[in-house]
């Protein structure tokens, strides 16, 4: 009985053939694409989405023009598993062919788990100083912290995606609601001139600055540095409206507070943070290059690591090519700042880490075993 | 969005990133056991200060355009970093110290976030100097804050400023390190024109300033400023009370102000004019000075024309002032 055509096509080996071609021509575009474009856009534009988007000079649309990763990855997955289950036999003679293509398709998942749940983040630490939470390399939350407790803080954070729609937020844990009436994705501080459009600002330091809009960049050697004026308002009325701003370097408006029904608020455009049970101790930096020359020798943090719920409060070297690896995460040293003032650890998790090692293992045990197959069939052919 | 509980951060377990080394216009000579930390965008000086049992406290040295909000603003500021309620102007005047930093008059705050002497403690002082407000700060454990009081008293002492501060240094918020291509420019100042006296010479206007002139008669000096600053900038009272400071005056009531200012109409809207005789302190020694300055409020902003400096000499340049009042044309009258 023939199959229905959704099927032969679903387990063609043309579309395999076209997939693969597909995707080269993707990761090709996509690399020449990063010598304007920064890594981390260039993921989003061209391997972490369904479609390459193209948008026309002057116009808002966004048209999709190539598949991009995802889909190329999704339909490549399916191709997979259909051609599996329905035309290959499960039969010793083709075990090395299912074992090379079960490792393919754990390589794909992996690649989508990598895609949906890693994250990178970094750690910038003064020797002397300790840090229990990780910044996003690029990514910012707007927070407004309770400080009345004297053993802690309640954050609330935003994501500047939600400011920019300029809409109320209301949040059970905040009385006041949250709106920002401008929200400017990268933005240059300067002193408010007289003549300028009339200040939002009324609170805090907002009143004596202005957020000047710069166009948003993508290149990888520049950055953006978000502000947003942001309102709050209670039922009886408005509170006020603060000038946030922040950078991709750690520096942002300092934490502006107000006050509220007794209770001390503070608020913040900041780089979005990622804490940790654990606290991490920098007890000395090392940097040594080769004499002579700007070629780092050797980049290294003694830390001391301390986490109470696992009882865990021990010395440990982090250094090039030896990670800390710790409750799911790789801390790698990245680098220093400031004349080795700080030191800056890349902080990596990524739950689905041993996939491509798992499925490169089963890709070439599955091409040793058909080889072999093939070999010693060989071999006994000739011997007989 | 979410929601999450963090424990309070110590200051110090925050690293700042330098992101580049602000021009140092201000100098001092930190105490010894102080270990001086990175200065970044907003900070012109860190350090570190370690006592017993691991306690530490973090100092500060930041300076901002204008009155910076306002002296009871950062107060308050500083009050909720320690879970402190807010104060009156009038509470603050009654328990800040007034010092003396090298011949320019500040404000001494202290306050403690627990009675029994555990918790966090902040001594700060307040100085404002050509038409910026400086920030010193001390914030930590309070037994080991407490201690370090002399030290403080003595850092200050010892701070000197490097001259005028010019446009690269004038503004002390942090600025991108790098910009994008194409830049929006900035909107046109409305600065308005007018008719400088005979006798002011006309200096290069820097960092807030929108005019700038110097008068001499022979030994004696006087500085005349032209700012534009967004909004009532604290409100005409708070800024003649500032002046006042400046002068070694106590404060005085909005009644007081009603009674003694003056109105003079200008283009731009009429214009509060106030008279400041005091004495400013130099070197150990005291001079009779005078401010005399005219303030208007605007829908875009609040002017500041103001004369300072030898007592007689600005004394003797009023009838000037009120000339370049006069002249003044602002692009859209009222």
């Amino acid at each position: 009985m023939a199959r229905p055509r959704i099927i032969q096509a679903l387990t063609s080996l043309r579309l395999t053939i076209v997939l693969l071609s597909l995707a080269m021509v993707l990761v090709f575009i996509g690399t020449l694409a990063q010598k304007n474009l920064d890594a981390f856009y260039a993921q989003q534009k061209y391997f972490n989405t369904w479609f390459v988007y193209w948008t026309p000079q002057g116009s808002h649309w966004s048209i999709p023009v190539f598949p991009g990763g995802f889909l190329l990855g999704s339909v490549f997955l399916l191709n997979l598993i259909a051609a599996h289950a329905v035309r290959f036999k499960m039969t010793w003679k083709k075990s090395g062919i299912i074992l090379a293509h079960a490792g393919l398709i754990l390589l794909l998942v992996g690649g989508l788990f990598t895609a949906l749940w890693s994250r990178e983040s970094r750690m910038t630490i003064a020797p002397g100083a300790s840090k229990s939470y990780t910044e996003s390399f690029k990514e910012f939350e707007l927070v407004i912290i309770d400080k009345s407790n004297p053993e802690n803080d309640r954050v609330v954070s935003i994501p500047p995606s939600l400011l920019a729609t300029h809409k109320v937020i209301q949040l059970p844990e905040l009385p006041f609601t949250v709106k920002s009436p401008r929200y400017l994705e990268n933005a240059r501080l300067d002193m408010w001139k007289p003549g300028a459009p009339p200040q939002l600002a009324d609170k805090g330091m907002g009143i004596r600055l202005d957020a000047v809009p710069v166009a948003p960049t993508t290149r990888p050697e520049e950055e953006n540095y978000p502000a947003a004026f942001v309102t709050l308002e209670m039922p009886s009325g408005p509170l006020g409206t603060w000038l946030v701003w922040s950078s991709p370097f750690g520096e942002s408006v300092p934490p502006q507070t107000f006050t509220v029904d007794g209770t001390n608020y503070e608020i913040q455009l900041r780089l979005k943070r990622f804490y940790k049970p654990y606290r991490i101790h920098l007890d000395h930096l090392t940097h040594e290059e080769y004499a002579g020359t700007g070629i780092p020798k050797n980049f290294a943090s003694q830390i001391q690591l301390n986490d109470p719920k696992r009882h865990e409060d021990r010395k440990t070297l982090i250094y090039m090519n030896h990670p800390l690896r710790y409750a799911g995460e790789t801390f790698y040293q990245y680098q220093t700042l400031a004349d080795d003032k700080f030191t800056v650890l890349e902080v990596v998790r990524n739950p689905s880490w041993m996939l491509p090692y798992i499925s490169c293992s089963l890709v070439g045990l599955g091409l040793v075993v058909q080889f072999g197959m093939h070999l010693f069939g060989f071999i006994k052919r000739r011997a007989a | 969005m979410s929601v999450y509980t963090v424990p309070k951060e110590d200051s110090q377990a925050t690293a700042q990133v330098e992101t580049s080394k602000p021009a140092r216009e201000v100098t001092w000579t930190a105490p010894k056991d102080w270990e001086e930390q990175p200065a970044t965008e907003m900070r012109q000086g860190s350090f570190l200060v370690h006592g017993g049992n691991g306690a530490k406290a973090d100092v500060s040295v930041v300076a901002f355009p204008g009155d910076a909000g306002g002296d009871v603003a950062n107060v308050n500021r500083w009050r909720g970093q320690i879970n402190l309620p807010e104060i009156e102007d009038s509470a603050l005047q009654k328990t800040a110290q007034k010092i003396d930093i090298n011949g320019t008059p500040a404000l001494l705050v202290a306050m403690d976030e627990k009675s029994d002497g555990t918790g966090r403690k902040i001594l700060a002082a307040i100085l404002h100097r050509d038409d910026r407000t400086w920030f010193f700060k001390m914030m930590g454990n309070t037994p080991l804050v407490t201690a370090q009081k002399d030290e403080f008293i003595t850092f200050l002492q010892s701070v000197r400023f490097a001259g005028e501060s010019t446009t690269a240094a004038a503004s002390a918020i942090p600025l991108p390190m790098v910009q994008s291509s194409s830049p929006i420019p900035p909107a046109i100042s409305a600065k308005p024109k007018w008719k400088v006296p005979q006798g002011w010479q006309e200096q290069t206007a820097s960092g807030m300033r929108q005019g700038s002139f110097a008068i001499t008669e022979g030994p004696s000096k006087a500085d005349v400023s032209v700012v534009a600053l967004s909004g009532d900038a604290g409100g005409v009272l708070a800024n003649v009370n500032r002046w006042r400071g400046q002068l070694s005056l106590p404060d005085i009531t909005e009644d007081d102000l009603t009674k003694s200012a003056t109105t003079v109409e200008t283009t731009g809207g009429p214009a509060v004019l106030v008279d400041i005789a005091g004495e400013t302190s130099a070197a150990g020694s005291k001079s009779p000075a005078r401010i005399l300055a005219a303030i208007i409020v605007r829908k875009d902003g609040t002017w500041f024309i103001k004369i300072t400096g030898n007592d007689a000499l600005v004394a003797k340049n009023k009838s000037a002032l009120l000339d370049f009042l006069k002249s003044l044309e602002f692009p859209n009258h009222g």
